[in-house]
């Protein structure tokens, strides 16, 4: 570097980012923000400041060392970047696209005390596409060893566990739900930002790993987690099954046809391809008029995806105030952009029924802000006489989830008093070998979050078996009784056998 | 009348009951779960499966006797895992996922009006993809072309 970089030498705005134009993009599925190119991220990456003491490191949840991926990408080395990214992060091109960055590293970075802050989202999500394109995550030498893995749920928490266990020579199995794997990346947040491409990258470089996907297995029906261990052959077992279970509000008329949570909306559109119905068999509840409750990510994509199904209107109903809107900022601007309107400090009170049992309004009351609660957010409480109601026939909840049950149901691990899984410091449950992380332990959270808990699972994992600290390996158990090597046939016979 | 031997094999009473009389007694399901009642007072339990209009006659039917009933419900499913609330259910006041709570509920606490309107939400798609699926049907094609 020839000159040390200043405040006042570096480049003082922000490099825009290329984006499909919003009347465009309303009527489409594409990407929205299309990403920098070589010269945008070369410009952006010198507005860095190469900080000794960094805010940005501390900002990010798994400590990437963010300075010196910036400083590769200004050295014309991509791919040395992505080495940095990839010791902290195996998911960079999701994680520079879905990750709060205004709350982690791009809140607390210096540059942004007087400019705005080094799009360090963006420049993470170039390095990550260009390592896809290019395939820079070459599969390592693995020195296998006897240990079976088995992981419950494919979200980022399951992915980034089943990579690390990998890597350290296990025989890997995840186990999801669905027919196809990814969690929340797949069937909740939409194409236009997240593509479908992107997760089967990720999802084909952990298969290079020697991971095994089955998918359409629905753990505690089949089979439950103790006979994972106890008779399916795994030495260790990873739970990472997320939060998705959707909090109905409990108003008059929530039971009515045209009342749906925003996961039903975006599984059957995302996941399902109701879009295409009838050519595929799942169909879509389509609203002309559309109300989302709520002001979270899910909101935000439950709308912007009514809106790209044809909704001639669609009104976002959130009971707080823009302040306290826990969406991504660049979310809410999108949405903003593609003609949402917002009605915030609005709370729905009940939802009205046409005589067909769909619905014909929403009855909402205006609140104002009072003391803060214990989330330590203001309290919305209700303005006197202020009902009113909005004329729609499609209400969304988005209000948030709880913890799935089935696991709980069906095996004997401890939960807490919410019904997530209690882990100890090492997210150890209370069966010896199963682990858990992920938005099933820390209630719904982040992709980047539940990627970091499925690695320090993995860890834990590690030197539970020993394979940290070779004088404490753990002897593998006779492998006859596993999954592997076995025909389908065989393998569906073990399954009912334990089932 | 299939299965019939086998269901005798191995219960000690079975009652048939057909719309038209055609085999064992002419009657509804319900009919017959109320002469089961007046034969045998101590039923502590009454388990029904079926058609929605038919478990909700027997709920009906056991409600005077306050024989404990189940019943097995099948609202329309998304992904049958808790995830979506597609199959939400009213038992009395609270409501429930069918997929992971249920599907066997209480016959007594059941909302079963509201469980009939919530399975004719698509009615609509379903007539269209089931058109669809008959113009597009290859055993038709295969049918006629077959030797
Ligand atoms: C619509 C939406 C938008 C979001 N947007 C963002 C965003 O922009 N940025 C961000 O950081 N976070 C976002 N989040 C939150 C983020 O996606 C989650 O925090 C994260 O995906 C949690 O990861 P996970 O691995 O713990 O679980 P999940 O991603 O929920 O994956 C769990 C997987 O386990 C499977 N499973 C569950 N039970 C079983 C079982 N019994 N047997 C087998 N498989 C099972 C499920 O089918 C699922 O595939 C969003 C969430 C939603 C719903
Ligand atoms: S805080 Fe900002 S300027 Fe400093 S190293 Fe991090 S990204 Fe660069
Ligand atoms: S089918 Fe989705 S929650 Fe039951």
């Amino acid at each position: 570097m020839a000159k040390k970089r200043t405040i006042r030498t570096i480049p003082q705005q922000r490099t825009p980012a290329r984006e499909q134009d919003p009347q465009i993009r309303r009527t489409n599925f594409e990407e929205v923000a299309l990403g920098y190119d070589d010269a945008e991220a070369l410009l952006e990456s010198q507005r860095c400041l190469l900080c000794p003491e960094p805010g940005c490191i501390a900002g990010c949840p798994v400590g990437i060392d963010i300075p010196g991926f910036i400083a590769r990408i200004g050295e014309g080395d991509v791919r040395g970047a992505y080495d940095v990214l990839a010791r902290a992060n195996l998911l960079p091109a999701v994680c520079g696209r879905v990750c709060p960055q205004e709350n982690q590293c791009e809140g607390v970075c210096l540059v942004g005390e007087s400019l705005e802050p080094v799009a360090i989202g963006r420049l993470e999500r170039f390095v990550g596409d260009r390592a896809i394109a290019e395939g820079f995550a070459r599969r390592p030498y693995i020195e296998p060893n006897r240990f079976r893995i088995g992981i419950v749920g494919s979200g980022p928490a399951g992915m980034a566990c089943a990579a690390d266990m990998a890597r350290a020579g296990c025989a890997v199995t995840v186990f999801e739900a669905f027919h196809l794997p990814g969690g929340v990346l797949r069937y909740g947040i939409p194409d236009f930002r997240l593509p479908n491409r992107v997760i089967d990258a990720e999802i084909a470089a952990l298969q290079r790993l020697g991971v095994v996907f089955e998918c359409n297995t629905l753990v505690g029906r089949l089979f439950t987690i103790e006979q994972m261990i106890d008779e399916l052959g795994f030495h260790a077992v990873f739970v990472g099954t997320g939060a998705g279970y959707p909090t109905m509000l409990g108003i008059p008329g929530d039971q009515l046809n045209g009342v749906l949570s925003a996961n039903e909306l975006l599984t059957r559109c995302n996941l399902m391809r109701a879009r295409d119905f009838p050519n595929v068999d799942t169909p879509l509840p389509l609203g002309r008029r559309v109300a989302v409750v709520g002001a979270g990510n899910t909101a935000m994509d439950a709308m912007r995806v009514c809106l790209r199904l044809g909704a001639e209107q669609v009104t976002c109903v959130y009971r707080r105030s823009p302040a306290e809107c826990p969406a991504r900022a660049e979310e809410v601007h999108h949405a903003e952009q593609e003609g949402v309107e917002f009605h915030w400090l609005t709370a729905p009170v009940a939802v009205l029924g046409d005589f067909g049992g769909g619905v014909r309004g929403l009855r909402c009351q205006r609140m104002m802000l009072g003391e803060p609660d214990s989330s330590g957010r203001a309290r919305p409480v209700p303005v006197p006489d202020s009902e009113h109601e909005l004329d729609v026939d499609l209400v969304v909840f988005a209000i948030g989830t709880n913890a799935n049950p089935i696991i709980g149901q069906t095996s004997g691990l401890a939960l807490n008093k919410r019904g997530y899984i209690a882990v100890d410091d090492d997210l150890a449950t209370s069966i010896a070998g199963v682990y858990a992380g992920g938005d099933i332990v820390t209630g719904a959270a982040t992709v980047i979050e539940a990627m970091g808990a499925g690695r320090h699972a993995a860890r834990s994992m590690k030197a539970y078996l020993g394979l940290s600290d070779p004088s404490a390996l753990r002897v593998p158990g006779d492998p006859s009784a596993s999954l592997f090597g076995l025909t389908p046939d065989q393998r569906n016979f073990v399954r009912l056998r334990v089932a | 009348m299939f299965w019939e031997d086998r269901f005798r094999a191995v219960c000690d009473e079975v009652i048939l009951c057909t719309d038209d009389g055609s085999a064992g007694m002419k009657g509804f399901v319900s009919d017959g779960v109320e002469r089961a009642i007046a034969a045998h007072p101590d039923i502590d339990e009454v388990v029904a499966i079926g058609p929605l209009i038919m478990m909700k006659a027997c709920a009906e039917a056991t409600r005077p006797h306050r024989i404990h009933t189940t019943v097995s419900l099948n609202p329309i499913m998304v992904d049958g895992t808790g995830m979506c609330g597609g199959c939400r259910v009213k038992l009395g006041d609270t409501v429930k996922f069918a997929c992971v709570d249920g599907p066997d509920f209480d016959g007594h606490l059941v909302d079963f009006e509201d469980l009939m309107v919530r399975l004719r939400r698509y009615a609509n798609e379903e007539k269209v993809a089931t058109e669809r699926w008959s113009e597009t049907c290859r055993m038709r094609t295969l049918a006629a072309t077959a030797p």
